[in-house]
């Protein structure tokens, strides 16, 4: 039998996710939304009974529930994961585990009594994903014995090729066509980033001292050497450390060994204001970076407070539409969450940008506007630090600036 | 994670015959003795620390708390101590205030104790699957095992918030400013909170969490016959306790 596989794209704002939901509800199918941290139920304490929840009363035994569920995760490449905490995962990790838990219907196809397997529609499935995992998730579209449709902002020609049928819903309305129009950014504080030996690891050692610090490093033997204007692409397989080396350059987490400086200061052993006036982290999920409930206000928390109101204004007005000023950063669309929390970053003046995925989900106006804020922050003497698997996210800076790589590789 | 020794329909069998016990006006020599045997039971489910956190941290201030006032305002025959920083004020620290005060503090920390028993040996997944095996209605199981989830997922939730005020420089140095940090960030913290309990819920309804029959969970509780008797035969004796109690038997 033959299944469609449908490819919804379209620029911010032309109702992918309305189209997709519409497109679930013809077939009577399920719906996946764009966001993996909400879709752990946090009810159970392993991977493994995170993807079983949904085909509990699908199998007919406990080894046919162990035999679906290592297969799906054999299929997305994260049987290592099984026995993990689903709220301890990175980024791409817990995506991958989302759409196992969806993807493990697909191995019911003969429990379940005569009902079909159900059609699935996925919101931008492969956010944050290595070109490995990539690859995985969508031969597991491929097999999936059902109807299977996805959105995608920017889609690659691998998605392209898997897509039987393909529905464009267009340009949109883009918020600020052509070129934004960019203040020019005050001059950043003159900071390198010097990493010697370092190792780091997620686990923030016990403030008490009667207890042992439990703190297996992620990664060890980092060596960085980054002068003020640098700006370096940080890559890595999910779940490498990328967004635990970010936090811990930001001062955020201490490093497990190894010498660490930003300016000729440890990051970490700085106050908040100080840490956040060396190096500004953005996170890979911008719902977690808003704190305000309107934009201006949120523009003006931590070290915005000290830029002046025309560079705040003009920072805002270049990623958002006109008279966003008091919407609530939640009410954003994703895409413009994205870039109000890199405009946020810029308004900050850091010496040094460290950015989580920051085009994950961004159509191409969005992927050129944040190389244009990078460039910018690059051109006032400030460095950028990007983890990203975006290949287009790379050229594009490398059209405008020098780039420095560097790649994390995974302990196993 | 360690299989435990005992079936979480053991414990929460368990905890709630201790509950049950824990609401009875048990004599006090009954009450100290179920407060051990739940600690006991802490201890064999190597829940002993978070039962500090949770249940001594939490509760003790409320049981001594309880316990003063009993001591100082209950009155009684036999009388320590007089005290009367006003005329019109007396306090009188009696053998009997103290007693009562005592039962009460006893009470509160074995009904903390009781409840702490119902979820921290199994967990989450254990207590949904007990439940579950006992024919309870999955609606009720899901509000249930979500409801007692809550904290932790706050604990998350506030983790992140957290996170995101210290990448941005919020000042978080000294107590006073976490705190007013904790302020600050409150609604950012239950907007997320709120917006993600929405997805969530829409997801689990989509996996079928609400869904009756029978299920087969990941893990395998091991059984025998010992737990079933133990579990038939425990509810029915904390209910003969807690007559007794009331009949005065126990006296």
């Amino acid at each position: 039998m033959i299944y469609t596989r449908t490819l919804v794209l379209g620029a911010r704002g032309t109702g992918k996710t309305a189209r997709l939901q519409t497109w679930a509800q013809e077939r009577d199918g399920l719906f996946v939304p764009s966001n993996p941290q909400a879709l752990m139920t946090g009810l159970v304490p392993t991977v493994a009974e995170e993807i079983a929840l949904g085909v509990e009363q699908l199998v007919g035994s406990r080894d046919q529930l162990h035999r679906a569920v290592q297969a799906v995760a054999a299929d997305l490449g994260i049987s290592d994961l099984l026995a993990a905490h689903p709220l301890q995962l990175s980024g791409g990790q817990t995506q991958l585990v989302a759409l196992a838990a969806y993807l493990v219907l697909g191995q019911m196809g003969g429990s379940l009594d005569g009902a079909a397997v159900p059609a699935l529609a996925l919101d931008e499935p492969l956010l944050g994903l290595d070109d490995a995992m990539r690859a995985r998730v969508l031969d597991a579209f491929a097999r999936y014995p059902a109807d299977l449709a996805w959105a995608s902002a920017r889609p690659q020609a691998d998605e392209e090729n898997l897509a039987a049928s393909v529905e464009n819903l267009g340009e949109g309305v883009s918020p600020s066509a052509g070129a934004p129009s960019l203040p020019s950014l005050p001059a950043r504080a003159a900071a390198g980033v010097l990493a010697r030996d370092l190792a780091i690891s997620p686990v923030t050692p016990a403030r008490r001292r009667w207890k042992k610090p439990v703190a297996t490093p992620a990664a060890t033997g980092i060596n960085l050497d980054l002068t003020p204007g640098d700006c370096l692409i940080l890559t890595g397989p999910n779940g490498a450390g990328k967004s635990t080396l970010l936090r811990t350059i930001a001062g955020l987490l201490p490093p497990v060994a190894g010498q660490l400086a930003i300016g000729g200061v440890q990051p970490h052993r700085q106050d908040a204001p100080a840490r956040a006036t060396l190096a500004q982290l953005v996170a890979q999920t911008p719902a977690h970076h808003f704190l305000a409930p309107t934009v201006d206000a949120d523009m003006k928390l931590g070290n915005g407070a000290k830029a002046n109101d025309s560079t705040r204004e003009a920072l805002r007005d270049a990623v958002l539409p006109a008279g966003s000023g008091e919407t609530h950063p939640l009410d954003l669309l994703p895409a413009e969450q994205h870039l109000l929390a890199l405009a946020e970053a810029l308004t900050a003046g850091a010496s040094y940008l460290l950015l989580d995925e920051p085009t994950a989900g961004l159509d191409a106006p969005g992927l050129e506007q944040v190389a244009v804020l990078i460039a910018a922050h690059c051109a006032a003497g400030g460095g950028a630090i990007v983890a990203t698997h975006d290949q287009e996210l790379t050229q594009a800076l490398a059209a405008r600036l020098p780039l420095h790589h560097y790649r994390l590789d995974a302990r196993r | 994670m360690s299989t435990p020794a005992l079936n979480p329909r053991t414990w929460v069998t368990l905890g709630c015959s201790g509950l049950l016990l824990a609401l009875a006006p048990l004599p006090l020599i009954w009450q100290a003795g179920l407060l051990v045997v739940l600690i006991a039971l802490h201890g064999a489910g190597r829940t002993l620390a978070p039962w500090v956190r949770l249940v001594l941290v939490g509760l003790a201030p409320v049981a001594v708390m309880a316990f003063i006032i009993q001591l100082v305002s209950r009155g009684g025959e036999t009388v320590w101590a007089t005290w009367a920083p006003v005329p019109w004020m007396v306090f009188e620290v009696t053998a009997e205030g103290a007693r009562a005060g005592l039962a009460l503090a006893l009470q509160i920390l074995a009904f903390g104790s009781a409840c702490a028993l119902l979820i921290l040996p199994t967990g989450v997944a254990g207590l949904r699957y007990a439940l579950t095996t006992w024919g309870l209605p999955p609606r009720l199981i899901y509000l249930l095992v979500a409801s007692l989830n809550a904290p932790a997922q706050l604990v998350h939730y506030s983790r992140l918030v957290r996170r995101a005020a210290r990448a941005r420089g919020m000042a978080d140095g000294s107590r006073g400013a976490r705190a007013w940090l904790g302020v600050r960030t409150a609604s950012a913290l239950f907007n997320l909170l709120l917006l993600d309990h929405e997805v969530r819920g829409a997801t689990l309804a989509a996996r079928g969490i609400d869904r009756a029959g029978p299920r087969i969970f990941w893990q395998d509780y091991a059984d025998s016959r010992t737990q079933r008797y133990l579990r038939w035969a425990l509810l029915p004796l904390a209910c003969l306790l807690v007559l007794a109690s009331y009949t005065g038997v126990l006296l």
